[in-house]
């Protein structure tokens, strides 16, 4: 028992974790010396981890989300006590601020404490940070966000905290936290926390790409996209079509989603010169990343110099049940368009029979890949059983093209 | 004279079947000796509910029976024709084989008869069957045909039953058929399994013609996946060509399959909702266009694409490498009459099974053909 003493620093903290891990891989008896020093090291820990992470309530919304995860309710379980279906959309995804009426009613109903749902903490704070969700953390590290450091080492609230603080610094991300000037096409599950570290990251990679050429408004429209999707039948189409952005000075970014989102792409138009358009290429599957990159570059067509500078899309072309506003509708209309016109699809023979047959033949007539047709063929028929073959073929994959992206630093 | 041809496919007496024949173009009807399967009708069922039956089969049959050797005549006009009813109702199907037999007949000027029709007979039929094939086998050269299927095989007194039928009703060898039906032919059959059974029917050098039949098209499509389109192994067609290629045999059999249909007669389901599916024959393989049910209705009550389904398929078979083109048979240049950018008759199931036959029969016809010439 000699080598057990107060835990001051975190370095003793992280001694002490050690220490009791390799004890309790011997499951020592409670009344053993190694037993007791078992529970004298536990009581140690835990008086420093009171000290150093005192007890910080989780966002109202984040309580909300943890409960609804908790009994596995859906968002239309919390309209008896929030109110309509919109405003309950409104309420998970931050956009509106929950009244005292439904204060109480969560209390009551759900048993989520009064004094989480009323309070208001600040997430840029260590202690804030400390409540982020370890899976998404754990994810973080593993796709590199923290460079060399790790959990191993470092408190969840301190790698977040650096990675926020000098990420932000670096780039004077003031727009970054203009949650007015950001849209969200989003589930009502997703935290949005793992988007701005998705985001941040995205402008990490997007500042190194160097691109010469000043983005001329006006130069994309629905000819401009259907010559770009038309590199979709190329081998490396993903590759081809980002460097041909690049010339029209659009920076495409590669950057895989982080767990508890459903991102699929975001447009980011707070560089003045250079839009840029981040993809994550959440199904490794050309269907994603082409109706992914066609949508945000219709956000770069349709949106760019006007009043909202992130526009984050997730479930695009899927069955998602996600409330789209006029802008979203908007890029997704051009987006189809420029992939499957409907003059063309409303004489296909895809229309009626959308076989593996009808999909090729479609396809062949706009010159793309039959992958990304058949995504919009599933689309449109709403049922996304058929075509299985032809979207999930192994000559139909992206990820293959980015392997840096999809490299693993640390196993999850 | 009674002459069997290169090609010998199983009809069943429907229309779509029928007329798939009849449809042919004249060189292909020529190479071909059709195997007509009687089989009862489906009821008449009300307009109004497809359940409900007005007429029953066998009224039905009976009603149309006077018109059938007209109808038989005109369908297969100058061709020999086998014709079996072991499929029919047991208590007309003697008497129906007769009134058949006795009135599918032309003659020419001289009043030869210039139609062949060989009754067919299982070694299992029952009496008055066996009479009236007998009875028709000597009339003129048209002779008679045994027909041996799997499960008379398990019979090991089979080889001296056949030879007793023919020594006993006095028939020559000669004028008599041997045709060996497998059945459903899966990929599990051998060629050694077949040619052993064979060699348990002695003398087949010395029969008129000696026909082996069986067919791999499945029972149904259901369990394909809708608008998918598939491809099955035609296993009949490659097992028929390894027996004539294991040089085995002292006669090599003609080829006889059951077209496009299963090789089992199961009946009607009434009512039935179809698939819009189309079926065409390739080389070795069918492809299978696999519609929707011509009357699904989605849960939200809209109705799906229905009939429209076949202008679909048509449009695209076209395209496809396969295709023969609009010339290659009567079944052909209907698809590529349906799938004209202005035409909206659709067809029908019917209809496309008949398009499916014709080509099949046509395609057949034509590998035979090409094989014997080499």
């Amino acid at each position: 028992m000699n080598n057990i003493k107060i835990i001051k620093t975190e370095q003793d903290y992280q001694e002490a974790l050690k220490y009791i891990e390799i004890l309790m891989a011997t499951d020592p008896d409670p009344e053993s010396i190694e037993g007791e020093k078992l529970a004298i090291l536990s009581t140690l820990v835990a008086d420093y981890e009171s000290r150093e992470f005192p007890t910080v309530f989780p966002s109202p919304v984040e309580a909300i989300k943890f409960r609804m995860d908790q009994a596995d309710l859906k968002p239309t379980d919390l309209e008896q006590y929030i109110g309509s279906k919109g405003r309950v959309s409104e309420i998970l995804s931050g956009k509106r601020q929950l009244t005292l009426n439904m204060v109480r009613a969560l209390e009551t109903g759900l048993g989520i404490p009064a004094k989480v749902l009323i309070q208001k903490p600040d997430q840029s704070t260590k202690e804030g940070y400390q409540h982020w969700d370890t899976q998404l953390v754990r994810a973080m590290e593993s796709y590199g966000y923290f460079g060399n450091k790790s959990l191993k080492k470092y408190s969840k609230g301190v790698l977040l905290k650096q990675f926020f603080t000098s990420t932000a610094n670096n780039m004077q991300l003031t727009t970054f936290f203009r949650k007015e000037k950001t849209s969200y096409r989003i589930s009502s599950r997703t935290h949005k926390n793992a988007l701005d570290a998705w985001m941040i990251r995205v402008l990490e990679k997007a500042k190194k790409m160097k691109v010469s050429v000043v983005y001329k408004p006006g130069i994309i429209d629905v000819a401009f996209m259907r010559d770009l999707i038309k590199l979709s039948v190329k081998e490396n189409g993903p590759l081809l079509a980002r460097d041909q952005l690049k010339k029209f000075g659009i920076k495409l970014i590669i950057e895989r989603h982080l767990p508890k989102t459903y991102l699929d792409g975001a447009t980011i138009l707070t560089e003045k010169n250079n839009p840029i358009i981040g993809i994550t290429i959440r199904y490794d599957r050309l269907d994603n990343f082409w109706f992914t990159l066609m949508h945000e570059l219709a956000h770069v067509a349709r949106h760019y110099g006007q009043n909202i500078e992130i526009f984050y899309d997730e479930k695009l072309l899927e069955k998602s049940g996600i409330e789209i506003d006029t802008k979203e509708r908007e890029a997704d209309e051009l987006a189809k368009e420029s992939i499957l016109p409907d003059s063309k699809w409303e004489i296909s023979n895809a229309k009626i029979t959308p076989t593996p047959m009808a999909a090729q033949s479609l396809a062949n007539e706009l010159a793309i890949h039959v992958a990304v047709v058949a995504g919009i063929i599933r689309y449109k028929h709403q049922n996304f059983f058929y075509l299985n073959k032809i979207i999930n073929d192994d000559a139909a994959k992206v990820r293959k093209f980015f392997p840096d992206v999809f490299k693993l630093s640390t196993k999850i | 004279m009674t002459t069997v041809k290169s090609y010998v496919p199983i009809l069943r007496w429907r229309p779509a079947e029928m007329l798939a024949f009849e449809r042919l173009y004249p060189q292909d009807r020529e190479a071909i000796t059709p195997f007509i399967e009687f089989i009862m009708p489906p009821p008449k069922t009300d307009k109004d509910n497809r359940k409900k039956i007005v007429e029953d089969s066998k009224s039905k049959f009976l009603r149309q029976l006077p018109d059938v050797g007209e109808r038989l005549v005109k369908y297969c006009r100058e061709n020999s024709m086998f014709l079996d009813v072991h499929l029919l109702d047991g208590d007309i199907r003697a008497s129906a084989f007769e009134s058949i037999l006795s009135s599918a007949s032309v003659v020419n000027l001289f009043s030869i008869p210039v139609i062949h029709i060989i009754p067919v007979m299982g070694t299992d039929a029952d009496m008055a069957t066996r009479k009236v094939a007998v009875k028709y086998a000597k009339i003129g050269d048209r002779g008679l045909c045994i027909c041996i299927d799997n499960s008379h095989f398990k019979d090991t007194g089979l080889a001296k039953h056949v030879e007793d039928f023919i020594k006993n009703h006095d028939l020559d060898i000669k004028k008599v058929d041997i045709f060996v039906d497998l059945q459903i032919v899966d990929k599990n059959i051998t060629t050694e399994s077949v040619i052993e059974k064979f060699s348990r029917i002695p003398h087949i050098e010395d029969y008129r013609s000696f026909i082996l039949s069986g067919g791999a098209f499945p029972k149904d499509l259901s369990e394909l996946q809708k608008f998918e389109t598939h491809q099955i192994d035609r296993n009949d067609w490659k097992l028929w060509q390894e027996i004539i290629n294991s040089g085995k045999l002292k006669r090599n059999p003609t080829f006889s399959d059951y077209t496009i249909q299963h090789p089992i007669f199961y009946g009607y389901v009434l009512g039935a909702n179809t698939s819009a599916s189309v079926r065409y024959t390739n080389d070795e393989k069918w492809e299978i266009f696999r519609g929707e049910a011509l009357n699904y209705v989605k849960k939200n009550g809209e109705k799906g694409p229905g009939y429209k389904q076949y202008l679909a398929h048509a449009r695209e078979i076209i395209k496809q490498t396969f295709y023969k083109g609009a010339d290659y048979s009567f079944g052909d240049s209907e698809i590529n009459r349906i799938a004209k950018p202005n035409n909206e008759k659709t067809g029908n199931p019917q209809m496309w099974l008949s398009i499916g036959i014709n080509h099949h029969l046509t395609l057949v016809a034509r590998q035979v053909s090409s094989l014997r010439e080499k």
